[in-house]
């Protein structure tokens, strides 16, 4: 096996277990940002494995979870996640009825893609990233979802990471919890791995994808597990803890 | 990432050379990465940068 088809069982592996142990969390503490965070998560998981899979074998419906889950959503979601955290107003709402609709448009686009896509185009050879663009019709030829993955994508990042940054520049200059400011370093920098990886294929340079991936799995990971580490000051007054991750 | 400070946190230490030096220009950096891909990203939806 090649590095291209070992990196995504890897980054699937790790991110079943953050996803998990996210989803642990909302349902032991039914907040909404860890449910976004989770179903976030368990898309980009889906996505990792979808290219794993598609490494061996070809499935369209494979392919339909790597694009949809993996490419156009999962930032999107994370992201909303962090809104769900930061604001606590009913504003937030509306942004999720946007999130959802936007969602269902991505997937009636890409449910009108999937009885166009290529077969005759598709190999083991090489990453599903460096192929799709041969594999899917083009915009201007009808696949017209391509043009919803900047929308998910920038919100994804600009909530996601500027979430992150912010928070860390916050705790930093209150001078509190250096645990949470290490945390929401690795969460932005695991996230910025994996956008400018994006950015990259998007450009048609596929083959450092999954390389982003399993660092943006990685880090992101680090990260959540640094910043909800239980600090001494706060076990010992566990009514002041801050709203936190953990 | 959380939001709401608590009174009786651990502190940040004053003689960090990571937190006093190396964080400020990470922040920077993260940032400054953050904004050119958002701008990519945008260049790409406004037709600015082509793509196949």
């Amino acid at each position: 096996m090649s590095l291209n088809q070992i990196l995504p069982f890897i980054s699937t592996i790790v991110m079943a277990v953050f996803t998990v142990y996210v989803l642990q969390r909302f349902l032991a503490r039914r907040k909404l940002h860890f449910l976004f965070w989770g179903l976030g998560l368990a898309m980009f998981g889906a996505g990792s494995f979808a290219e794993a899979y598609l490494s061996l074998a070809w499935n369209k419906w494979v392919l339909f979870t790597w694009y949809f889950f993996g490419a156009v959503l999962n930032a999107g979601w994370i992201g909303h996640g962090t809104v769900y955290l930061l604001f606590r107003k009913r504003w937030v709402h509306v942004l999720t009825a946007a999130l959802l609709l936007g969602s269902l448009v991505a997937l009636v686009l890409m449910l009108q893609v999937m009885p166009r896509l290529d077969a005759s185009q598709f190999t083991t050879a090489a990453p599903i990233s460096e192929q799709y663009r041969d594999i899917m019709p083009a915009v201007s030829d009808g696949a017209t979802v391509r043009l919803t993955t900047p929308f998910f994508n920038i919100y994804g990042l600009l909530t996601l990471v500027g979430g992150a940054l912010w928070s860390a520049y916050l705790f930093w200059r209150k001078r509190v919890l250096p645990n949470r400011v290490i945390g929401n370093v690795l969460i932005a920098a695991g996230a910025l791995s994996i956008g400018f990886a994006s950015t990259l294929t998007r450009l048609g340079y596929g083959s450092l994808l999954y390389l982003g991936e399993l660092v943006a799995a990685t880090l992101m990971f680090a990260g959540f597990l640094v910043a909800a580490r239980p600090q001494p000051a706060e076990a010992a007054a566990p009514a002041r803890a801050l709203t936190s991750p953990s | 990432m959380p939001n709401k400070i608590g009174r009786r946190q651990s502190r940040i230490p004053r003689d960090s050379f990571f937190f006093e030096r190396v964080f400020p220009i990470l922040l920077i950096i993260l940032g400054v990465i953050t904004l050119l891909l958002i701008i990519v990203a945008a260049g790409i939806l406004l037709g600015l940068i082509p793509f196949s």
